[in-house]
């Protein structure tokens, strides 16, 4: 018995170790300098065969799902090359990340993919990410008008370390305060400012003695953060605090980021502010008219609709710099050859045309991507018509407040730990000073 | 075991401890059945009525539309087909290789035999998250083989690769963590009715199946059941092998109604409900093998 238990642990710690040795897979780190993958010299005109297949896979579930499908059945209808695309749901980001990862293992990969950069960085090593500076710019295939892109959507998209673009916006949300307009109109709180008709906090202060006012009647939480780490990349921003840069240096060690969440701290303390805590979201405390104001996703105001009220919209508070979150996934293209490559790209180019990008809108949970979509009539009708609030307070912000995550392999590890930073202040385990620089030496 | 230790002198004694007993067997009940009730009721509220605190615990109308929305959301008659072929195969294919299995590694005397068995058990320290992509590209890869075999000889079936039943199921058919639980319960069949059974000229084959088999019944359906179970609600590797909506599973259906920003509870909920209610029917049917079974080999689920 002892020598078969001897064995037993002697051939368990070899294979252990042997896995060990060899890549971890389902959680793939990616090399802290991505290699860039090459580009193959391109014949300078392009021609496309009729009838090719290219694969999409994304991660749009609900409405979102049936929003793909229907772009995809007209693209597959209308497109003059009888490509075909075929769009597959492969579960949320993480599954679909993780079916990325094997799928290029196994040399069984998709030519187009949704994902965040932080993602598309790790699969740079299988050298099959498509750069798609040569497309984008190409002037027979190139996209019409890029500049018209939204320029926070096209920096992120060449947010890499050779800045180059490797993604296109495709799934893209923000950040609003959703306020539940009947309790303040009913507690008339606000019959002091612009006649009886409640607005929304625009300031840091505003948000603070709102929120007061709002607990000493309920005396609950009055306002709530859906993302923790949303709240400190933002409001250390607002604040005129860095948080990272794209070459991977970790920029959130200062006094901006202290004072932001010292302030959110105080609030949670005193009993006016709140996080979601294991729900994730605010919206059922929102909805259940627990919390009066939160700030969560443009994408998830559908989980906003109460039977209680009808719920408002509004820009997030700014501090002394405007800045909001720009958020959600992409479009990556993976290299299949040639045609399907350019297959591909056709297709995400007919999803970025103005008047796509505004049907892929109007039909999720999502934003728009061109500055012209705001011009669109059938837009401006859709946003007229108050369908969804949320869409026109989204669509409301400058180009120019958008501020999003630098794309580096860790930069997702980074998101964690700010957030645990935070946790940790919030627990009282920690002062803010004391949490970011923790949190800052345990990156370096 | 459950009985309790007897000091008891009178018969008050007795009954105080009879309710103790029943009490702590409740509260255990009401423990376990919280989950399906919270499920269950949860299915017939509105998104409103189950966000909502302080918690609704009746809802207010017992409708069926949370059922009629959700089966819209995705194909679920197809996922519910997929699921009972590929928990039915699997469980019957794992069964068979591991009464064989088990019957060998008991029954049989051969050279090597502990190095063999205990390497297997070794395989069960490798955390199978790190399988995940070896068996994925392995899948590929054979899928590959079937297609050039199927394109040359149109008899030959795609039986293996992306998008079928093969790549579903044949992963999975052989466990050595059953393998080890069905030998302990072989071992556990007296030595002396082999060699008796051998006297009068039965063959190993019919041994295993007249005798072992049916005295290790409650084993094999616990076994059975067990695996019937994980290979329900598999979700990650049916994910990675079907792209075709035709070829997936229940579980995946069920990731339908979590978005990136929040979740519909009461479809979720109904969902939940129809997807877990086949197996809770069938874990009423056998628990009576089942309790016999863990009782005897020693294993707690």
């Amino acid at each position: 018995m002892r020598k078969v238990l001897t064995l037993l642990l002697s051939v368990g710690l070899v294979f252990g170790l042997a896995a060990c040795a060899e890549e971890t897979p389902t959680t793939p780190v990616a090399p802290t300098t991505p290699t860039t993958p090459t580009t193959p010299a391109e014949p300078a005109s392009r021609t496309l065969p009729t009838g090719v297949t290219v694969e999409f896979w994304h991660s749009m579930s609900g409405p979102n799902g049936q929003a793909v499908q229907y772009l995809v059945d007209r693209f597959n209808a209308e497109n003059e090359y009888g490509i075909t695309v075929n769009a597959t749901y492969q579960g949320g980001y993480n599954d679909a990340h993780q079916k990325v990862t094997a799928a290029l293992v196994a040399g069984d990969y998709p030519d187009i993919g949704q994902a965040y950069g932080n993602n598309v960085v790790t699969y740079f090593p299988s050298n099959k990410v498509v750069q798609l500076d040569e497309f984008i710019f190409d002037p027979e295939w190139g996209i019409e008008d890029f500049e018209d892109i939204l320029i926070g959507y096209r920096n992120e998209s060449k947010g890499f370390q050779d800045g180059k673009f490797y993604t296109l916006p495709f799934s893209k949300s923000t950040e609003v305060l959703y306020y539940n307009p009947d309790f303040f109109n009913k507690e008339g709180l606000w019959a002091d400012r612009e006649g009886a008709v409640f607005t929304p906090p625009t300031t840091w202060d505003e948000l603070e003695t709102t929120a007061k006012a709002i607990t000493a009647i309920t005396g609950k939480p009055a306002f709530g953060y859906d993302s923790i780490a949303n709240l400190f990349i933002i409001w250390t921003q607002q604040n005129g605090g860095a948080y990272t840069a794209p070459d991977g240096s970790i920029l959130f060690n200062n006094f901006e980021a202290v004072q932001a969440v010292e302030f959110f701290a105080k609030g949670v303390r005193e009993g006016y502010f709140r996080v979601a805590g294991d729900d994730r979201y605010l919206s059922g405390p929102f909805v259940s008219g627990d919390v009066m104001m939160y700030i969560g996703s443009t994408s998830g105001s559908v989980f906003n609709q109460s039977d209680l009220f009808d719920y408002g919209s509004a820009q997030v508070p700014m501090g002394d710099v405007r800045r909001v979150i720009q958020q959600g996934a992409n479009f990556f293209m993976l290299d299949n050859g040639d045609d399907r490559k350019l297959a591909a790209f056709t297709f995400i180019n007919w999803v970025l045309e103005t008047e796509n990008t505004v049907e892929w809108s109007m039909r999720s949970g999502y934003l728009p991507v061109r500055e012209s979509s705001r011009e669109l009539p059938v837009y401006k009708e859709f946003l007229e018509s108050n369908v969804n609030p949320t869409k026109v307070t989204g669509a409301s912000y400058l180009a120019t407040d958008y501020t999003y995550d630098a794309i580096f392999a860790e930069s997702f590890s980074v998101r964690q730990a700010v957030d645990v930073a935070v946790q940790e202040v919030l627990a009282g385990q920690k002062t803010a000073a004391q949490a970011i620089q923790d949190a800052y030496d345990g990156l370096q | 075991m459950a009985q309790p230790i007897t000091f008891a002198t009178s018969k008050t004694n007795k009954t105080l401890r009879q309710v103790a007993v029943y009490l702590f067997l409740s509260l255990g009940a009401v423990f376990m059945i919280f989950p399906f009730y919270w499920m269950i009721s949860g299915s017939f509220k509105t998104y409103q009525e189950i966000v909502t605190s302080p918690i609704v615990w009746i809802p207010s109308t017992i409708s069926l539309v949370n059922y009629q929305e959700a089966l819209s959301v995705a194909p679920f008659v197809i996922y519910f087909q997929n699921t009972v072929i590929v928990s039915v195969l699997n469980s019957i294919l794992t069964l068979l290789t591991t009464i064989l299995a088990a019957f060998a590694f008991s029954q049989f005397t051969f050279k090597g035999r502990d190095t063999i068995f205990a390497l297997l058990l070794a395989t069960l320290m490798i955390p199978s998250e790190l399988l995940i992509i070896t068996n994925y590209s392995t899948v590929v890869e054979l899928g590959r083989w079937n297609k050039t075999l199927t394109d040359s000889f149109s008899f030959i079936p795609r039986v293996i690769g992306i998008d079928t039943y093969g790549a579903l199921i044949v992963p999975f058919i052989a466990s050595i963590f059953y393998i080890y639980l069905l030998r302990q319960f072989f071992n556990q069949i007296p030595r002396q009715l082999y060699l008796a059974a051998k006297v009068d000229g039965c063959s190993d084959w019919k041994y295993m199946w007249t005798i072992m088999v049916p005295n290790s019944i409650n084993a094999l359906i616990t076994i059975g059941l067990f695996n019937f179970i994980a290979s329900w609600n598999a979700y990650i590797w049916p994910l990675l092998v079907t792209n075709n909506v035709e070829m997936r599973v229940l579980s995946i259906g069920l990731r339908y109604f979590t978005g990136e920003a929040g979740s519909d509870y009461h479809l979720l909920m109904a969902a939940g409900t129809f997807v877990v209610m086949p197996l809770l029917v069938l874990y009423l049917f056998t628990r009576r093998f089942i309790i016999a079974g863990v009782a005897r080999s020693g294993i707690k689920g």
